[in-house]
């Protein structure tokens, strides 16, 4: 298995570092700088100037660079235990030509395509926590409206740096956070009994009922806050902290935390996703192929879930952030 | 007997949403491959070629919206709908309304059980999302 996993980030890290070239080359020869305002699109190629009409790959090779790409982060990203949308936005903003506007668009479907396909399996298991899904998926889907609307407005630059610094963070609290199976949780508190936050579920692995309950219900609820508004400014959905903080700071099982944190994201991404397509943020030749490489690749990868150790993988997907960061904070000094 | 343990934890409510998003997501995903092709196959004359898009993507929403003279912000992208590139949104917005088509089909359930505090912030859920989806959040 560690050859395996081995492979697989040597591979990645093959396709980073192609990219990264390839872009190289593209800006080269497609700089933004020189792209004439075109009137009509049908006379696209002739209002461009014959300079800038250099080779640059076509448009085909971006996108199956781009399945490929997502194919591979839809892998990682179940092995790892991390939403699509926190290393789709990092890596292909970073590694690919395309406006941080419309990677951001897509990594909120990506979020929201990945977390739909898995709610109703997690659902019909019985571990998700209904009510609470619903308090915090409120909450984190009106912050991140604000977070989309500011991420917006700031210029691609400042977004990059932004980025670089809250990737950054996300591997610190990756590296630092020890989750724990069945939280002991000596006392509820009001909020949680005012929405009955509480449950029960029949966990296989054990072969036995868990019956939990939560604390610390308002504390979450602010940090639901941040996370919505982070995961709307940056595209990123939430999967990276839904489950720490439901875990560890609300007192939720970790199956329940998992299994709650997908409809959280699925609310909370399909919110903020609106307000980019509203700006006009949406292009389908990216969009698309991301979705359907992600959503391959998560098939894959909870095939491989059962033969690969999760720590192995985790620790790829923090050099990976790690990398990613690094590119966001270069870029975001346009080196 | 592991059927019979998993049946108990399954309430009616979760048997709404696994409905819905089971249904409408499959249904989504088929018709964004199903655009998708029509697209880049070019069975209907998009507005912009993919080939096209190459000179297009590295520019920020705003700039591409004046580039290509054609006002897709909000949901301008709707007289468009006829060419093969803007006929992917609607599989994609489609995407994007499922959680309000969920939230509407539990409302009525959640106040039948008189959980008014769960359908409050359900239905606060739709009009955050459907303010969200209007346009006038810019």
């Amino acid at each position: 298995m560690k050859i395996l996993n081995n492979v697989l980030f040597f591979i990645f890290l093959f396709f980073l570092y192609n990219l990264n070239v390839f872009q190289t080359f593209s800006q080269d020869s497609v700089s933004k700088n020189t792209i004439p305002k075109i009137v009509e699109t049908k006379s696209l190629e002739a209002d461009i100037a014959p300079e800038n009409k250099q080779k640059s790959f076509p448009w085909w090779v971006w996108i199956i660079l781009l399945f490929v790409v997502c194919f591979f982060i839809g892998i990682i990203a179940v092995l790892g235990g991390v939403g699509g949308g926190v290393l789709f936005v990092p890596i292909v903003g970073s590694f690919f030509p395309f406006h941080m506007d419309f990677v951001r668009t897509t990594g909120l479907l990506l979020a929201m395509s990945g977390a739909l396909s898995s709610v109703p399996s997690l659902f019909r298991r019985g571990i998700s926590n209904i009510r609470a899904s619903i308090l915090f998926a409120f909450v984190a889907s009106v912050a991140s409206i604000a977070g989309a609307i500011v991420g917006i407005l700031i210029p691609e630059n400042i977004v990059q740096l932004l980025l670089g610094i809250i990737i950054f963070c996300i591997f610190l609290i990756m590296f630092f956070t020890k989750s724990s199976d069945y939280p002991q949780v000596k006392k509820t508190d009001k909020l949680a009994q005012i929405f009955e936050i509480n449950g029960c579920y029949f966990d296989e692995s054990i072969g036995k009922e868990v019956i939990w309950k939560a604390h610390n219900t308002l504390i979450s609820i602010f940090i639901f806050l941040i996370i919505g508004f982070i995961g709307g400014m940056f595209g990123l959905g939430a999967g990276w902290a839904n489950v720490p903080v439901l875990n560890i700071i609300a007192g939720f099982p970790l199956k329940v935390s998992v299994a709650t944190s997908s409809f959280i994201l699925l609310t909370s991404s399909s919110t903020a996703a609106w307000i980019y397509i509203n700006k006009g943020a949406l292009l389908p030749i990216i969009a698309v192929p991301s979705i359907i490489g992600v959503m391959l690749g998560a098939k894959l990868g909870v095939e491989l879930l059962k033969k690969v150790k999760s720590q192995n993988i985790r620790k790829i997907v923090m050099i990976l952030l790690l990398i990613a960061c690094v590119r966001a904070l270069l870029k975001a000094f346009f080196i | 007997m592991k059927k019979e343990k998993s049946s108990k934890y399954n309430t009616k409510r979760r048997e709404i949403y696994v409905s819905v998003f089971d249904l409408y997501g499959k249904m989504a995903f088929i018709f964004i491959l199903l655009t998708f092709l029509i697209y880049i196959f070019q069975i209907f004359e998009p507005q912009i070629p993919p080939e096209k898009l190459t000179k297009l993507w590295s520019m920020s929403s705003s700039e591409f919206s004046r580039t290509i003279d054609s006002n897709i912000s909000g949901w301008g992208w709707i007289k468009l709908i006829y060419k093969s590139d803007y006929m992917n949104y609607l599989p994609i917005i489609f995407l994007s309304i499922i959680v309000v088509i969920a939230n509407l089909r539990i409302l009525p359930f959640l106040l039948s059980e008189k959980d008014y505090k769960l359908a409050l912030i359900s239905l606060l859920q739709i009009i955050v999302i459907l303010i969200a989806a209007s346009g006038v959040l810019k």
